[in-house]
């Protein structure tokens, strides 16, 4: 396998039309590496495997892993009131204020809008300057009442990281986890990265991107720049206790996923949970400005895969690589992409039309005579900088939907559900968005 | 021989890893690059890839400086805290001064004051412990503090960071593409890394703090560039596609002379104009370093010639005196100096004149006489100690006047002191910076 796997690479990011790639797994005490392609197709510097790339939110498990270092030390525990950690802590919702806890922000549970990227400029206060700016922050849904992917969430459990160690969030990381776990190749300010070979990411239609990063504020959601080997080694210390007593407190579901077939059927603590053949799998992707990584653990075999993507139609990609891989290594089915079901599902669209909003993003679902229409637009800040999209979604079954993007190999899912009080929700994009009004 | 050949056998020569070269001539430019960018990642050197150009950003600086003239923001000859009310430095230095390194504090301070937008002031803020060195205007003394209240002022006036201020206002005019002024900016292209010490190892911290960035802290170019801004200073002000960057007069006020730089004219020049080093020969320009990373550019008016290069590691004057020079008199004619050498005893001298010690902020020399000249111990700072400078004792023999010359050639170049000598005794030893006795 390990030599195939080679080739294999090189055939993938053909076939997915990635510049670059790298992979790294550990299967049964061995490490194993592979690059293909280029870092960077203006420079055309070659991928190795001691490049580094952007694994974005594959940074918030090493943020979460931070706090359950603190929680260890007895700093604060998951139940801790985030408001008795930071004293000046505020969102829009004074009750949110007064009661979101450690865990509610580690699982995305808390409902704060989780999409504000905020400049605060590239200085050692710029997470400080953030939480300021949390004060304005609306709820999503109401606290603990569902999931809802939470980026400033994360930003904020690194402010905790930092009033609790006295150090900057990047500085916290290196003491806390690159330190001890011997990690050459990780690194965050883009003045350390780029002593090393240092992927850029690439557009739609191949260009480079021509901003290279995240403003710094994203730090403790998704800044971390690291070879595949670094990020198995993080992924292995969390199978042998390395960092924490208990690693495996991490992997507790927290919250079932209302849509469980775009990332993970629960959220843990950081980690995005699944189940395939009958066994346990944590993971969790990233992100970034044309770049794209995931890390997947299987603690029943042991076996980590990292792999990082530099564009193209990088989701389908790394897909199809766990995919072969699992299946190869380990025996294991991964739960394959939701796509169109066989059969056509009847179903009664007046029961999912209507405007669906949250703080910067309306989703409109309209009967174009039986089929329904998805409209997505950005609104408030980001409403000028992007194009409305329409897409046709077809049933899966009655509350289970199914897009796709124009070129995309694969299918976006959509889940129409109720919270507890009964209200009406839409989740797409792992974010949770609530009906405003009925067509 | 190719321009590319000649590159290839000089660095080969010298054991330098990587380098970058530009030669504009004959209307026409030339390029060559070889060797690698950091020896670790093996990323091989291209006439692309970008350079940390070091003090050759002090004349961007000036440039941004002498727009704000243009515009009538500022007077040259007004206090700077005319401009920058919290200037804490005492006495009356000039805007001037601080263009022609005459402003008479400590130069060589580099407090790290953050990555932030407020770093510059920040920075300002930190000169009011700066020692004053000599009166303002009395004495050229290279002043890299000098050049960050500048960059501080250019941020002030222009109401944005100077980093901002020279992209809107000359890399975007001028064209030049290959530049960056922050590590997010040049990740995106082929970026040379420093080597130093012996082993040639890459230099752990990648860029210089950016409270430094006017001096010449972070800026990286690819020497084409560098010869694109030489190239507008020959066209009068003008950019390639002629839009106006910098007026005829500043350019012209740029290259007069202000001030006489003590000592033996050789890689330094002997004059100094607005941001421009100013050289006899023929020519003006400046020159670079930061921690492994050496720039070097001239700008030859009556010859349309323009040449840039930036090497990353040891052999650098040996790349000038094998490579940069004779390329200079083959395409201009003119008659450039090598760099000064030990030549016969010369006059008589006193030591006890020059005896003593002397200090900056980064280093110390003990001056002892010796047989034919004089024993200069350095002692290095901390800073310089972490680039790999150590404590060494060199002979230096009697050159001209009160300058004197090392007796050993290092990577084949010979260093140069002068004394600037007041009332029959040295008050200051000059090696570019003027150190006061102590």
């Amino acid at each position: 396998m390990a030599a195939a796997m080679g080739h294999r690479l090189a055939e993938l990011i053909e076939q997915y039309e990635v510049p670059g790639a790298a992979l790294a797994y550990w299967h049964r005490g061995e490490l194993h590496e592979f690059a293909a392609g280029v870092l960077n197709r203006d420079t055309g510097v070659e991928v190795t495997t001691d490049s580094l790339f952007q694994i974005g939110s594959v940074t918030k498990v090493w943020t979460a892993t931070q706090l359950m270092i603190l929680a260890e030390q007895g700093r604060l525990t998951l139940d801790t009131p985030v408001i008795e950690l930071l004293p000046e802590f505020k969102v829009a919702d004074p009750e949110v204020t007064r009661q979101v806890t450690v865990r509610h922000l580690l699982s995305h549970t808390s409902g704060i809008d989780g999409d504000l990227f905020l400049d605060t400029g590239r200085g050692d206060d710029c997470v400080e300057r953030y939480l300021e700016a949390c004060a304005t922050l609306a709820q999503n849904h109401p606290l603990g009442a569902t999931q809802s992917y939470c980026n400033s969430g994360f930003i904020i459990a690194g402010r905790i990281v930092e009033r609790l160690t006295g150090q900057v969030w990047d500085q916290a990381l290196r003491e806390q986890i690159l330190d001890p776990l011997g990690l050459t190749h990780t690194w965050t300010l883009p003045e350390d990265v780029i002593r090393f070979r240092a992927a850029t990411g690439h557009v739609e239609g191949g260009a480079t991107t021509p901003v290279w990063g995240l403003m710094r504020s994203c730090g403790p959601a998704g800044l971390i720049n690291a070879r595949p080997a670094d990020v198995v080694a993080f992924g292995r210390s969390h199978l042998e206790g390395r960092l924490l007593k208990d690693p495996a407190l991490m992997w507790e579901p927290q919250v079932a996923i209302p849509d469980p077939h775009a990332l993970g059927s629960h959220w843990g603590v950081g980690w995005i949970l699944d189940e395939w053949s009958g066994h346990k799998v944590v993971s969790h992707g990233g992100n970034t400005i044309g770049q794209h990584a995931m890390l997947w653990v299987v603690p029943d075999t042991g076996t980590v895969v990292a792999v990082s993507a530099n564009g193209g139609h990088s989701g389908a990609f790394t897909h199809a690589v766990a995919t072969e891989l699992f299946a190869e290594l380990d025996g294991l089915v991964v739960r394959p992409r939701l796509a169109p079901p066989a059969e056509p599902v009847r179903i009664d669209p007046a029961r999912y039309t209507g405007v669906y909003e949250r703080v910067g993003a309306r989703i409109t679902i309209t009967d174009g005579g039986g089929e329904l229409t998805l409209r997505m637009e950005a609104t408030g800040a980001l409403a000028a900088l992007q194009e409305p999209q329409e897409l046709a979604l077809v049933p899966v079954d009655d509350v289970t939907f199914v897009a796709r993007r124009p070129g995309d190999p694969d299918w976006l899912s959509a889940v129409f559900y109720e919270l507890p009080d009964g209200s009406p929700y839409l989740h797409l994009g792992v974010r949770a968005t609530p009906k405003k009004e009925s067509a | 021989m190719s321009l590319q050949l000649r590159l290839n056998e000089a660095l080969d020569k010298h054991g330098t890893p990587g380098a970058g070269i530009a030669v504009w001539s004959g209307g026409k430019l030339t390029e060559a690059a070889a060797g690698v960018l950091n020896r670790r990642t093996g990323v091989l050197a291209t006439p692309d890839s970008v350079f940390q150009v070091g003090s050759t950003t002090k004349v961007w600086t000036a440039a941004l400086v002498l727009q704000l003239v243009e515009d009538g923001l500022v007077d040259l000859d007004e206090p700077v805290r005319a401009y920058l009310p919290d200037f804490p430095v005492e006495g009356p230095i000039t805007v001037r001064h601080l263009l022609s390194h005459s402003g008479g504090f400590d130069g060589d301070l580099f407090e790290d004051t953050g990555r932030g937008d407020d770093c510059l002031e920040k920075f300002v803020a930190f000169l009011k412990d700066a020692g004053q060195v000599h009166e303002p205007g009395e004495l050229f003394s290279y002043c890299n503090a000098g050049y960050v209240v500048l960059g501080a002022l250019v941020a002030r006036l222009r109401g944005t960071t100077w980093e901002q201020a020279l992209r809107d206002r000359l890399l975007t005019p001028l064209g030049a593409t290959q530049s960056a002024l922050f590590g997010e900016e040049a990740v995106l292209f082929r970026a040379s890394a420093g080597h130093i010490g012996p082993g040639q190892e890459v230099y752990p911290r990648w860029q210089m703090p950016r409270s430094n960035a006017p001096a010449g802290s972070t800026m990286c170019l690819a020497p084409r560039e560098l010869v694109r801004f030489g190239r507008m200073f020959l066209a009068g002000g003008l950019a390639e596609d002629g839009t106006r960057v910098l007026s005829e007069a500043s350019v012209a006020a740029m290259r007069e002379v202000q001030i006489a730089v003590p000592g033996v004219s050789g890689l330094l020049a002997d004059r100094w104009g607005l941001g421009f080093e100013l050289f006899s020969w023929g020519a003006f320009g400046h020159d670079g370093g930061t921690p492994g990373q050496s720039t070097f550019w001239r700008v030859v008016p009556g010859s349309d010639f323009v040449i840039a290069m930036s090497a990353n590691g040891e052999g650098f004057l040996g790349l000038l005196a094998d490579l940069a020079l004779p390329i200079i008199r083959e395409e201009t004619g003119l008659d450039v100096p090598d760099f000064p050498v030990p030549g016969e005893p010369g006059a008589d001298f006193d030591p006890a004149v020059y005896t003593g010690r002397y200090a900056g902020p980064q280093l110390a020399y003990e001056v002892a006489g010796a047989d034919g000249g004089l024993r200069l111990t350095l002692l290095p700072g901390e800073f310089m100690a972490g680039m790999g400078a150590t404590e060494t004792t060199k002979l230096y023999v009697h050159h001209s006047g009160d300058s004197f010359i090392s007796a050993e050639a290092e990577d084949g170049q010979h260093d140069t002191v002068t004394f600037v000598v007041r009332d029959g005794r040295a008050a200051y030893l000059h090696n570019g910076r003027a150190l006061p006795r102590v």
